[in-house]
């Protein structure tokens, strides 16, 4: 048909093919739904750190306990990011760790992120926000049920990124791996795989960092929020229980271990940069 | 005038262009589909898998099928779902307590029989598989079974342009990723319904018992065999503790594995009886190699006079479905 067409008159033939691709170009273009009024965008940019400098992969760090600890995967999940304009925490009654969002909720983009400090590219997540007034900064660190039990999910979820519990349906929410002397397993192994979605010990954790604490941070359409939120990686073993590598090396399943070690989670991060760009 | 009709067929055209180059290509290709409207016998339950997230067809079926039966899917390319699924095995694997996986290995529990996964919403003899569809990324990442990773998996059938031709069909896309491959398998493994044997027809009012099939039929309600093996599945999907004592080779605590419960301890998914006859070994370990073993064990709670054991076994007998294991659409 193209052809017939090109053919048709050889002196037209310039305005033929430009019409051809002006034809082409508009017709596979993806609408953005994006309506830009009202919308303010938001960057997020999470810095991993080991006892107040970044973390290198590797390195042998001496945690706040004393026990010695060498990194070599941390990764996470970051779902339903949403500034959050309520001062009470969100957290949705009916289900335990679920998060609730009063306030904007996510807008674009993939519902979930993995951030794999291995992969600084992929640590910055772009998302956009309804403008307003926010006190604070929310997500969800690991995966909510539903998407637990719904069969094959696919982007950041794909069970083939090696955070999926093949024999024990459900997603690792954050992984931390590394060796150390105190490990009492072969090789000195330290793994730390933290899920599971089953009430009672459902680890995902909803994270609530606070924007500002003197006043309503205010966000007008068309600003940009850039955030750095610095990821304290000697907390995932202080807080609310107290891991010791010598007693536990080794979280590889859901359950009490794996909800206990989840309740560290909430002070491994802080904004440590906000800035308000037109 | 020539003019005037170039600037028509031009417009013409990018009407028909716009029209006919949208950007969903999958309607263009889903437009030869043969859809399959999920046959639920009549008298049963509805199913629990979600069809309209994965609509049947019957070019996805003979993909998944295709999938069920190719070794690629396992390491070293020697172990497809149907070495340990076998069809005339009624999907489980013939004559064997255990089933074997790559390198020689043994797996650590019975091969369960595969049909009628519709009603089903848990998977595994402890139900940690919460999907049909992440169903088969448990065999093929284990260690002992396919020895696969997903990766390579994915790599190795995107490799292959049959496979890429069939999944365009199917799915709209020759991209073949962990979603579309398990949907395909889970096609396959849906239409292995097992509701036509000579039980089914009894009910249906097409067939007859013989004297001893019909007095099987009573000693099984009477005994209240079918507390757990309820009709028309002959399993209450429920998970069971059936009194059999730790096997401490595998150390193997089904349920409560899952659930971290004390009270699931030991306690594993009551299988269907249906197709019993060709399941042997039996239990969750095969640890018993026929029936006669399987009424010693529970001899203690439903004791059976020999006689009562020869007619259960009659009965028994009559819920082997010779069409699901000779349907050559499913089975070659």
């Amino acid at each position: 048909m193209y052809l017939s067409v090109v053919r048709f008159e050889n002196r037209y033939s310039l305005l033929t093919l430009l019409f051809l691709v002006a034809a082409i170009l508009t017709g596979c273009q993806k609408k953005l739904e994006l309506d830009p009024r009202g919308k303010a965008g938001v960057e997020i940019r999470f810095v991993p750190e080991m006892m107040g400098a970044p973390v290198e992969l590797g390195q042998e760090y001496t945690l706040p306990s004393g026990e010695r600890f060498t990194p070599q995967v941390f990764k996470f999940y970051v779902g339903s990011i949403g500034l959050s304009q309520s001062q009470n925490p969100g957290e949705d009654p009916d289900q335990p760790g679920e998060p609730n969002h009063p306030g904007s909720g996510p807008v674009t983009g993939e519902p979930y992120h993995l951030i794999d400090i291995s992969r600084p590219a992929e640590q910055v997540i772009r998302t956009q926000i309804q403008e307003g007034e926010y006190l604070y900064l929310e997500f969800l660190l690991g995966v909510d049920s539903a998407r637990n039990v719904s069969g094959v999910q696919s982007g950041a979820l794909d069970p083939l990124k090696g955070m999926f519990w093949t024999w024990n349906s459900g997603y690792i929410f954050a992984k931390l791996e590394g060796t150390s002397p105190q490990s009492t397993q072969p090789g000195n192994k330290v793994e730390y795989h933290i899920g599971g979605f089953r009430h009672p010990y459902n680890a995902a954790k909803t994270i609530r960092l606070p924007l500002s604490y003197l006043q309503p941070l205010r966000v007008s359409a068309g600003q940009t929020i850039t955030m750095e939120i610095r990821v304290s990686l000697e907390n995932w073993f202080r807080g609310a229980y107290d891991l010791r590598i010598a007693d536990n090396a080794v979280c590889m399943t859901p359950g009490e271990l794996a909800w206990s070690i989840s309740q560290n989670f909430g002070d491994l991060f802080n904004i440590t940069n906000l800035t308000i760009e037109e | 005038m020539k003019s005037f009709w170039y600037i028509l067929s031009l417009c013409m055209f990018i009407v028909l262009g716009q029209w006919g180059l949208g950007c969903n290509k999958k309607d263009d290709t889903n437009g030869d589909l043969q859809p399959i409207n999920f046959p639920v016998p009549e008298g049963w339950p509805a199913p629990v898998y979600d069809f309209s997230a994965n609509p049947l067809t019957k070019e996805g079926v003979a993909l998944g099928k295709k999938l069920f039966f190719d070794g690629r899917l396992s390491r070293d390319g020697n172990f497809p779902c149907v070495s340990c699924h076998q069809p005339f095995a009624a999907f489980a694997t013939y004559e064997h307590d255990l089933s074997h996986g790559i390198d020689d290995q043994f797996t650590t529990r019975n091969a369960p029989a595969l049909f009628n996964l519709a009603w089903h919403s848990n998977f595994h003899l402890d139900g940690g598989i919460t999907h049909l569809d992440l169903q088969p990324l448990a065999p093929i990442t284990a260690s002992n079974e396919m020895g696969e990773t997903i990766e390579n998996v994915l790599q190795k059938l995107n490799a292959d342009p049959e496979y890429q031709r069939d999944f365009a069909r199917v799915f709209g896309t020759p991209q073949i990723t962990t979603a579309n491959m398990t949907k395909a398998l889970s096609q396959y493994m849906l239409m292995l319904i097992s509701a036509n044997s000579k039980y089914d027809r009894v009910m249906k009012g097409k067939a007859s018992f013989d004297v001893n099939e019909e007095a099987g039929y009573a000693i099984f309600k009477e005994k209240k065999c079918n507390t757990c093996h309820v009709e028309p599945l002959f399993t209450n999907l429920e998970y069971e503790y059936t009194g059999l004592p730790l096997n401490p080779t595998f150390n193997d605590f089904g349920r409560m594995n899952i659930t971290g419960r004390k009270e699931d301890s030991l306690k594993f998914k009551v299988p269907s009886l249906r197709n019993v006859a060709l399941t042997f070994p039996y239990m969750h370990d095969g640890r018993f190699w026929n029936l006669e073993d399987v009424y010693d064990h529970y001899n203690q709670t439903i004791p059976l006079s020999p006689v009562e054991r020869s007619l259960l076994t009659e009965f028994l007998k009559t819920l082997t479905d010779e069409k699901l294991m000779n349907d050559p659409e499913l089975t070659e």
